[in-house]
């Protein structure tokens, strides 16, 4: 029996090849450009967002603190942090990163929260570019103007006929979390409803940068 | 020939020639044209033939109203049902045709059909007529739809693609004429986000063809000035080409844009028609109104006219519809017609004004043109076929009731009348509100003060106070959105024209009563007259949503405009009522028909509903699985091999799992992760059986029930540690569980310390069950996986070919069975490194339907198709799955205490074996006791699941049968629907290792 076997992670959309698709559009321009941010940590962080002591452990373990208020984030060099729900974040950070984050959450952790791995349960689609808010307007029924979708706000919500956690990087740059089994049809969506703005691939990437 | 267009004028491009087909004939119009304009600057007169009497019918109005001009536009799959010709831009090769008269509008085989028809062709016809034998109906239906017409739709798939859009707004604006310009611009300035939306192909509404002046300028150069000061401010999305089709609840509007139908048929590459989905914080209703007809004799004959279709048509299209005119008027406005008329340089016969001699600027100046004006007179009827060749007109007296004396003919071969304006409120019926009639202005205008409207919608007519209406509405609707409302934009500088009160006159006297005169039309679609609206009130039906229904009144597309308010005032006048208290019809979305396609938007296709793939998806579309939809999951069905038949596939999946190994995707099943100190005592009050003493490292099969002790949901829930569970749900029920527990969770035992995570998607969970999967796991696996370590029902931490995972022993086949749990992203990876391990033992890969039947073999329930939410765990003979002793009550517990519950003749789930042994019983097929009892039979149950097993060798069945329980060894029978009747034995439902031995293997 051999021990050396080679396991490749695949992303949600390994199958698309983006990287080909990248790079054939090199010298593309678009309203719409697409990048997988993909193979990321994403940890799921439960606990009571009341009690000081939980803040402080999440704290000490991110170097960052949570966000408490509701649809908002926070993020430092190592981690992105979504406010998801009253007692739910999701943080994301590099695969690498991941084991230790998990430990140090494991030790300065106390009392009743959870902590769940759903690292391959998602993925991140970046969209960017001069027609992004018409691209949203045309999958999402929340509010995309810049007044009311403002940068660094995250929200969960319909995209098409499913759902995706939405993230506002800057102006025309969004990160979307979505759902292993629905990506696949979030891709495609995507293709179609940027159609009238060109769509660039753009090549994936390991990182949140 | 372009018989009647001016040299001059109009808003169109005579450099661009474009050619188009009506009814097979070629003909010539400009870029700029509607459907309706080229038609009549060709001079074709007949453009239709009407519903239920086959008249020949023409074009009456320049907008939406449009009763005649519906036609099908396009060829073949792009091909639109309905839309007006009035509202249909013109474009190169278009091509349209009548939708009714076939087979041509000329010569139509219905007409001698139809008049005969007509006469026996009362209101009320369908319900009258075609009642008896009933049987029949079917084929008088299809005589009366291939004779009715109105439009077909494409037999083929559409090539053009739709899509929609999402806006928040602070200010939506519904129609771009001169109020909702102003509104628009004045709410603009304040800061707020404005949408303004207009469904004619430019922008103006009637301010297009006015003659005023404002500023100094022509309106229509300070409109233009306007409309150009709209589109460049940043904070203002005009939407043109777009109907507001329907106004809902909380805010929210839908509109259609046509995109790219005034370009062409098909447009490739691009959005034909996207819908707009507007949530506005103030909705301002600009929608301005529509222009009535008078009822009189003959007034459908083409050439008779809406009088300001005729100034539309000379001012934005340079066409002259006619030579000779006659106008009939009842107020000031339509004087602009027959002004209009004899400036394009063609006879105006007379003005006839039905009110007693009057004065105002606009009838000085139509005397000072020399035009002849007959005061107190009314045209009473229309003299010719396809097209008007004169009229007769009568004095009438000061109240419109009667004529007073002997009537006059006047060659003519256009009548343009007017009954003055019917605001158009139909947007604001839709949420309900009731119109509010008002005498001033003869007309309903919206009812409740709460709705922001301006403009002729609201009222106001003369383009003075339109202007200053916009311009405070749109103040108001911005300063209620939160805006701080500073200065309002200017007032321009208009003349007031002194103008004469208009004369509330609906239905023009005959000197015939009313069912002896000519034909008086109401409702051109629908073929309603005057007579057929009396004979109604006659016949008992008073109230006017009576009166609709039992003459087709304001039916259908037409959705009551350009019929309606005359079809209310001849009710009230026929039960002396007043307009008020007879009231208005409800008014419904869609405002003008809108096509399916952009209902349906881009969830077309592949995109019709989203699909969920697993992590070994291409795997399986590389070895040829057949897909199955289990939710909204694409889940292996069978993996035919070499062209064999599904039942083939079947046989051979079985054997080979029953004999070596067989390996499945279940990475589908709902996953739960389930973490707090009181996860344990949460199990115990959702399922049923008791989760207390279950020890680390175990698994257990639960059921849940709902309050009324019927099962919804089963699965497998291990134990981590003391604080952490995992569940497992079934693949169609994992999101509804998920609520289920969050439900009960937050709303009846916050207390307990508990929190749920979906993590069906981070786990990939491959199946491997048979005899020889050990083996396979061995080598793939060096942790220990012999009985001891390993145990039946119990889950271990290992690594399996070089990736962390959780190992389960379980079993849904009754074989020994391993679900290896990995994350998704090394999915594919183990499962290929599995297959390679597996190749010894022939591993065979199997889909649901192998699944499905091996399951059965064993008496294993599948939720939701062996239950069906009437099905308690006893009934199933589960006691074993009660745990009577928890501390804690669970869900559904006490409804098993209940009568109907503790009855021993319910439904009991048993096992069928056929009497023929190769005949599989139909799933559904219902179970009787005495096969010779006459109809109705009495059922005493159905079969639930049904296959041919290949291990056992014969057709097995699992069924739901009264009493079904003490009923082993009994013979049932199935009667079918072709008189067959199978005949089955009443068994236990394991089919297959009842001990279990298999399962349990060393």
């Amino acid at each position: 029996m051999s021990n050396n076997y080679i396991n490749s992670p695949a992303s949600p959309l390994a199958h698309t090849n983006l990287a080909q698709l990248a790079k054939q559009h090199s010298n593309v321009t678009a309203g719409i450009n697409f990048r997988e941010l993909m193979l990321l940590g994403h940890l799921i962080l439960r606990g009571n967002a009341n009690d000081p002591a939980f803040l402080n452990g999440a704290q000490q373990s991110l170097q960052l603190a949570l966000p408490i208020t509701p649809c908002s984030s926070s993020k430092n060099s190592d981690y992105l942090v979504f406010w998801l729900s009253p007692n739910e974040w999701l943080i994301i950070c590099q695969q690498e990163t991941f084991a230790q984050l998990t430990a140090q959450l494991t030790d300065n952790l106390v009392g009743h929260y959870a902590l769940v791995d759903v690292s391959s349960a998602q993925t991140i689609i970046e969209l960017s570019g001069d027609e992004v808010i018409n691209l949203l307007k045309k999958s999402t029924s929340y509010n995309t103007n810049p007044d009311h979708f403002t940068i660094g706000k995250v929200v969960t919500t319909t995209f098409a006929q499913t759902s995706a956690t939405i993230y506002k990087a800057e102006s025309q740059r969004f990160l979307l979390v979505t759902r292993r089994s629905f990506t696949d049809y979030i891709w495609i969506w995507i293709q179609q409803a940027s159609q009238e703005y060109g769509l660039k691939i753009l090549p994936p990437a390991k990182a949140l940068e | 020939m372009q018989i009647n267009r001016l040299n001059h004028g109009g808003n169109i491009d005579r450099n661009q020639v474009l050619s188009f087909q009506f009814n097979g004939m070629t003909y010539q119009g400009y870029q700029g044209d509607t459907l309706a304009s080229a038609l009549l600057a060709n001079g074709v007169n007949v453009v239709g033939r009407s519903f239920k009497y086959s008249r020949p019918r023409g074009i009456m109005t320049a907008d939406a109203q449009e009763p005649n001009a519906i036609f099908q536009i396009g060829t073949n799959a792009s091909t639109i049902p309905n839309p007006r010709a009035t509202q249909t831009p013109l474009y190169d090769n278009l091509v349209a045709s009548s939708t009714n008269g076939w087979p041509n509008v000329e010569f139509d085989m219905m007409a001698g059909i139809g008049k005969l028809g007509g006469a026996m062709m009362p209101p009320g016809f369908y319900y009258k007529t075609f009642m008896y034998p009933q049987s029949m109906w079917m084929n008088y239906e299809k005589l009366i739809r291939k004779g009715a017409g109105l439009g077909r739709s494409p037999m083929t798939a559409d090539p053009d693609r739709y899509d929609t859009m999402h806006h928040h707004c602070d200010v939506m604006i519904i129609g771009g004429g001169v109020a909702g310009i102003m509104a628009a611009l004045n709410a603009a300035q304040t800061g707020a986000n404005v949408i303004i939306c207009d469904e004619q192909e430019q922008l103006g509404g009637q301010t297009l063809s006015s003659t005023e002046t404002v500023n100094d300028i022509t309106a229509t150069q300070w409109l233009s000035q306007q409309i150009e000061q709209l589109r460049k401010q940043e904070n203002i999305l005009v939407l043109s080409r777009s109907t507001t089709f329907g106004y809902y609840d909380h805010n929210l509007i839908g509109i259609n844009q046509r995109c790219t139908d005034h370009l062409g048929e098909h447009v490739p590459h691009s959005t034909r028609q996207r819908v707009h989905k507007v949530r506005a914080k103030q909705i301002v209703l600009a929608t301005g109104a529509h222009e009535r007809p008078l009822v009189y004799g003959n007034n459908d004959i083409p050439g008779c006219m809406l009088a300001n279709a005729i100034s539309t048509y000379i001012q934005c299209y340079a066409v002259i519809p006619g030579n000779k005119l006659v106008l009939m008027t009842t107020n000031d406005s339509a004087y602009q017609a027959a002004i209009d008329w004899h400036d394009a340089g063609r006879q105006v016969m007379a003005i006839i004004d039905t009110r007693p001699k009057t004065d105002s600027a606009i009838i000085q100046q139509a005397q000072n043109k020399g035009i002849n004006i007959i005061f107190s007179h009314a045209v009473i009827e229309v003299q010719g076929s396809k097209r008007v060749n004169s009229v007769n007109i009568a004095p009438i007296n000061n109240t419109g009731d009667n004529v007073i004396g002997p009537a006059i003919n006047i060659v003519c071969d256009t009548v343009a009348s007017s009954g003055g304006w019917s605001p158009v409120l139909h947007l604001s019926s839709h949420l309900g509100q009731k119109p509010l009639w008002r005498d001033d202005i003869i007309g309903f205008v919206p009812g409740q003060n709460d709705l922001l409207n301006c403009g002729a919608v609201s009222g106001k007519y003369a383009l003075l106070s339109v202007i200053e209406d916009g311009i405070a509405t749109g103040g108001k609707a911005a300063e209620l959105s939160g805006f701080e409302r500073l200065t309002d934009l200017p007032i321009p500088d208009i003349i007031p024209q002194i103008t004469a009160a208009p004369m509330a006159l609906f239905h023009v006297p005959h000197i015939q009563t009313t069912s002896r005169a000519p034909k008086q039309f109401v409702d051109y679609q629908n073929d309603v007259t005057a007579a057929a609206i009396e004979l109604a009130n006659r016949e008992g039906f008073e109230s006017i949503e009576h009166v609709k229904r039992y003459t087709a009144l304001g039916f259908g597309t037409d959705q009551g405009k350009l019929g309606n308010i005359n079809g209310i005032a001849i009710t009230a006048k026929s039960l002396a009522k007043t307009i008020p208290e007879t009231g208005t019809t409800i008014f419904r979305p869609m405002y003008t028909p809108t096509t399916m396609g952009a209902l349906a938007g881009a969830h077309v296709k592949q995109l019709f509903a989203p699909a969920r793939f697993t992590a070994m998806h291409q795997w399986h579309l590389q070895h040829g699985a057949e897909f199955e939809d289990v939710g909204q999951w694409k889940r292996p069905w069978y993996f035919p091999k070499n062209g064999e038949s599904m039942q083939q596939a079947l046989l051979r999946e079985c054997l080979a799992t029953r004999n070596s190994v067989g390996i499945l995707d279940a990475s589908t099943l709902g996953k739960i992760d389930i973490q707090g100190k009181d996860a344990r005592e949460f199990l115990n009050r959702i399922y049923t059986n008791a989760w207390s003493k279950l020890g680390i490292g175990k698994c257990r099969y639960g059921v849940m029930c709902k309050e009324d002790g019927m099962i919804f949901d089963d699965g497998v829930t291990s134990c981590i540690n003391d604080h952490h569970f995992i569940m497992t749900t079934t693949t169609g029920g994992a999101a509804g569980v998920l609520q289920w527990l969050e439900l009960w969770h937050q709303t009846e035992w916050p207390e307990l310390e508990v929190y749920f995570t979906s993590v069906t998607d981070h786990w990939t969970t491959m199946t491997i069950s048979g005899p020889n999967s050990r083996k396979v796991l061995q080598k793939v696996c060096q942790d220990d996986v012999s009985k001891q370590a390993l145990p039946f029902m119990s889950w271990i931490d290992a690594t399996v070919a070089g990736v962390k995972a959780r190992i389960f022993r379980i079993s849904f086949t009754g074989e020994l069975s391993f679900e290896i749990n990995v994350p998704a992203n090394l999915g594919l990876s183990v499962w290929q490194h599995i297959m390679d391990a597996g190749a010894e033992f022939e591993i065979t890969p199997y889909g649901t339907e192998t699944m499905h039947i091996l399951r059965a073999e064993k008496g294993f329930i599948i939720v939701g198709q062996d239950t069906d939410g009437s099905v308690t765990p006893q009934d199933l003979d589960m006691n074993w799955v009660i745990s009577p002793n928890k501390s804690f009550s669970c869900i559904g517990k006490r409804s098993w205490d209940r009568i109907d519950t503790k009855r021993n003749d319910r439904k009991q789930m048993v096992g069928l074996k056929a009497k023929d042994t190769n005949q599989v019983l139909p799933e559904g097929a219902q179970i009787v006791l005495d096969p010779q009892q006459k109809l109705p039979m009495t059922m005493v149950g159905h079969v639930t699941s049904s296959y041919f097993s290949a291990c056992l060798g014969y057709s097995f069945a699992l069924a739901l049968v009264k009493s079904g329980t003490s009923r082993y060894g009994e013979t049932v029978y199935l009667p079918q629907a072709n008189g067959q009747i199978y005949e089955a034995e009443i068994c236990s439902p394991i089919f297959y290792d009842p001990k279990g031995e298999r399962q349990h293997v060393e």
